[in-house]
């Protein structure tokens, strides 16, 4: 085999308790890479296209790619793929830490999960010991007291697993390992809870082989020169991490608030990382192999939050539990990140439904006993952080938001889905794209629903982050739309390749590592040539099958791939983008032709023969 | 006179020890009579921050917004000061 890969993957049925070891397929690493390549492949191959996301049917598989469990910048990441319960398309998540590491260690590049367990279950590897263990006391615990029922078990293990939103079908709950490190968003934790699995404990002895020794270590030292040499992994992500953003995309209009109502958050300076670092900063950290360290481990101190203690919260977070909810207070938004990581829920999501809530309770769509008794005016956090527990508990509205905003909404009736921030289900992440259209038209046509992360164009049209190797420099106009499509699509590839190759966004995220470094890194790893084309060739392959996974399994549509109509129709009420809208047909058009998509955007033919994608080609037009 | 805010992120605030000024300056003042003045309110140690060793362009990655729009967009240092106007001193900024 080559380096970089163990060569073995586990088949597990959970319904009748085997566990298979399988040699890895060759050609799935040159053709697919891992994680979210692999995800794809088997997805495409094995799910039945008419599965309920939350029946024993769907499969959930968690995956490594060549790079995790190495030496590579940030060689960390484990991928979840599945049948996503909150937007019934392909779902896939990442997660960083040091469980995805242990795995390979173990000697397992992925799991697929089949089936679901009579009884609550964990899974325990080690080595080649593969068990599954009765659950039935850890069944109903929050994720951190999981964790230390676990590691105290199984001395030098690492966990994942799911806390209560997942085992209620939360339909955004997370899968989370190491504590704090979350993934899956799209409802990964409902998947894994409607299998009865609560965690999976992992300990290995093994190393990762690397192909290249000598040719690895000039890769990885170039690369590390330039991540220290780069502002954005330098300095400020670890001087002040993801939250470094939030003052920033404020003063750009472009800090979602009140539910979208606006892109201007006068609170801004008081959630930032600048006030995080100076407040309830304690110390920072980082995961498996990472010098950038953008994880602020944080503490509050004193009056109503105090006891507080978490990773985060992230500038997602910060987002979600702070603007869009109207809330201005730290301390607040780090309970609000303390519990969604104990429950297991999807902290973006969860700040979407809270937000959600608040603007149908102040037009009056929803009336104070609807809402448990609380006052959900915007801005009220004590309001908040109560229905982040009973959207996890699902007791009385919270069950009604714990299915999604989409469904949410519909089940509401009274037009409360004007009010739903989503694409294809999947909640809107913290870019308001009338201040940045690129941001619109990467939400539009993510391939799980309205993702912030493929890929994040802002980086580029905001920040000017540019790169040579992508023809990308200057300084392009964020609120026009011109010239969208080719940023999006380019950006869109490194992105993707880092949901494969096993390491963190954030070495790429601000066009930091070039894609031919990624080659050289990946050659050097697993003895596969790559070149940069082949990174964005591969990138761009799996990019084409997850569409066509939904569309020819899941029926996506061109007419799926929209926006919210506030988005669309509501000028932006202030800022820079004032007086704006998403322009969004003009850059879809573009991006489906660079895509070497049809007008229904679904992928022609030749471009998936190009592509080699053939098995898919064949069944276009069926 | 025109009023102006200017806002300063990330390390400028420990060099201005304040993340929020308020200038008053002289009518037809663009933004490079701004940065004048910043720079003589807090040295050399702001100016070596915000601006490359030429003096002429600003140092790598430094972005100035006018009202949330990047000057380059505008007319860079010559961009006209307004009374109300915001302008944001952005360093390099990270995250997602
Ligand atoms: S950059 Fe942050 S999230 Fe990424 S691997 Fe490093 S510490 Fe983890």
């Amino acid at each position: 085999m080559q380096g970089g890969y163990t060569g073995k993957y586990l088949d597990i049925d959970l319904q009748n308790g085997t566990v298979k070891v399988l040699p890895l397929d060759k050609e799935m690493t040159v053709k697919y890479v891992g994680g979210g390549g692999f995800n794809a492949k088997i997805l495409w191959d094995q799910l039945p296209a008419e599965v309920d996301p939350l029946a024993p049917e769907n499969i959930l598989i968690i995956s490594t790619g060549p790079m995790t469990g190495t030496l590579a910048p940030t060689g960390n990441s484990w991928y979840v793929g599945f049948k996503s319960p909150a937007t019934g398309i392909y779902g896939e998540g990442r997660g960083g830490g040091y469980w995805g590491p242990e795995l390979k260690f173990a000697g397992y590049d992925y799991l697929i999960l089949r089936g679901r367990s009579p009884k609550p279950v964990y899974l325990y590897i080690e080595n080649d010991k593969v068990e599954l263990l009765p659950a039935d006391d850890l069944w109903g615990l929050d994720f951190f007291k999981t964790v230390d029922q676990l590691e105290e078990k199984h001395k030098g293990a690492r966990v994942l697993g799911i806390g209560p939103a997942g085992e209620n079908l939360v339909r955004f709950a997370c899968i989370m390992s190491d504590r704090y490190r979350a993934g899956g968003r799209g409802g990964a934790g409902a998947v894994m809870g409607s299998k009865q699995l609560k965690a999976i404990a992992v300990c290995g002895t093994s190393d990762v082989r690397v192909a290249d020794k000598e040719g690895f270590i000039e890769a990885l030292r170039d690369a590390n020169k330039t991540l220290m040499a780069h502002p954005a992994t330098a300095t400020l992500l670890p001087d002040f991490g993801t939250a470094s953003l939030v003052n920033g995309m404020s003063a750009f209009g472009a800090f979602p608030t009140r539910n979208f109502r606006s892109g201007v958050f006068e609170g801004a300076e008081k959630i930032s990382g600048e006030t995080m670092a100076e407040t309830i900063l304690v110390k920072t950290r980082g995961c498996y192999s990472c010098n950038i360290k953008c994880t602020r481990y944080t503490m509050v101190k004193e009056g109503n939050y105090a006891g507080v203690e978490s990773e985060g919260p992230e500038y997602e977070t910060v987002n979600a539990f702070g603007s869009r909810c109207g809330v201005d207070n730290l301390e607040a938004i780090a309970m609000a990140n303390m519990n969604a990581n104990r429950y297991g829920l999807d902290t973006i999501s969860t700040g979407t439904l809270i937000s959600f809530a608040m603007e149908l309770y102040e037009e009056g769509i929803l009336s104070k006993e609807e809402c448990n008794g609380l006052e959900l005016t915007f801005g009220n956090h004590e309001a908040m952080n109560q229905l982040l527990e009973d959207i996890a508990m699902r007791k009385g509205l919270g069950d009604i938001l714990a299915e999604g905003v989409k469904r949410a909404a519909a089940r509401i009736g009274r037009q409360a889905d004007k009010y739903a921030m989503h694409v294809k289900g999947l909640e809107l992440t913290a870019t308001e794209p009338r201040a940045a259209q690129d941001s619109g038209l990467g939400h539009s046509v993510a391939s799980r629903g309205g993702d912030h992360l493929r890929p994040w164009s802002p980086a580029y049209t905001l920040f000017n982050f540019g790169s040579e190797e992508l023809g990308l420099g200057g300084t392009p106009d964020p609120i026009v739309p011109d010239d969208k499509a080719n940023v999006v699509v380019q950006m869109q590839r490194v992105s993707t390749f880092t949901d494969m190759n096993g390491t963190c966004k954030f070495i790429v995220l601000c066009n930091t590592i070039s894609p031919s470094q990624l080659a050289r890194l990946h050659t050097t790893i697993t003895g596969i040539p790559f070149t940069s084309e082949d990174v964005m060739q591969s990138a761009a392959r799996v990019w084409n099958l997850q569409r066509a996974l939904n569309n020819l399994k899941f029926g996506v549509t061109s007419s799926d791939d929209t926006l919210p109509q506030r988005l669309l129709n509501e000028p932006a009420p202030e800022g820079p983008a004032k007086g704006k809208v998403v322009e969004l047909d003009k850059m879809k058009r573009e991006y489906y032709q660079l895509e070497g998509w049809d007008d229904n955007g679904v992928p022609r033919r030749e471009r998936l023969m190009e592509l080699g994608l053939d098995f898919v080609a064949a069944e276009l037009g069926k | 006179m025109i009023l102006v805010t200017v806002k300063l992120m990330g390390h400028l605030i420990k060099i201005a020890g304040t993340n929020s000024l308020y200038l008053e300056m002289e009518d037809g003042s663009v933004i490079r009579d701004l940065l004048e003045q910043i720079f003589s309110i807090y040295g050399a140690e702001m100016r070596n921050q915000v601006m490359d060793h030429s003096g002429e362009s600003l140092a790598a990655y430094y972005k100035i917004l006018v009202n949330g729009r990047n000057f380059k967009l505008l007319n860079a240092f010559s961009t006209p000061l307004e009374n109300g106007q915001v302008i944001h001193i952005m360093p390099p900024v990270a995250g997602g």
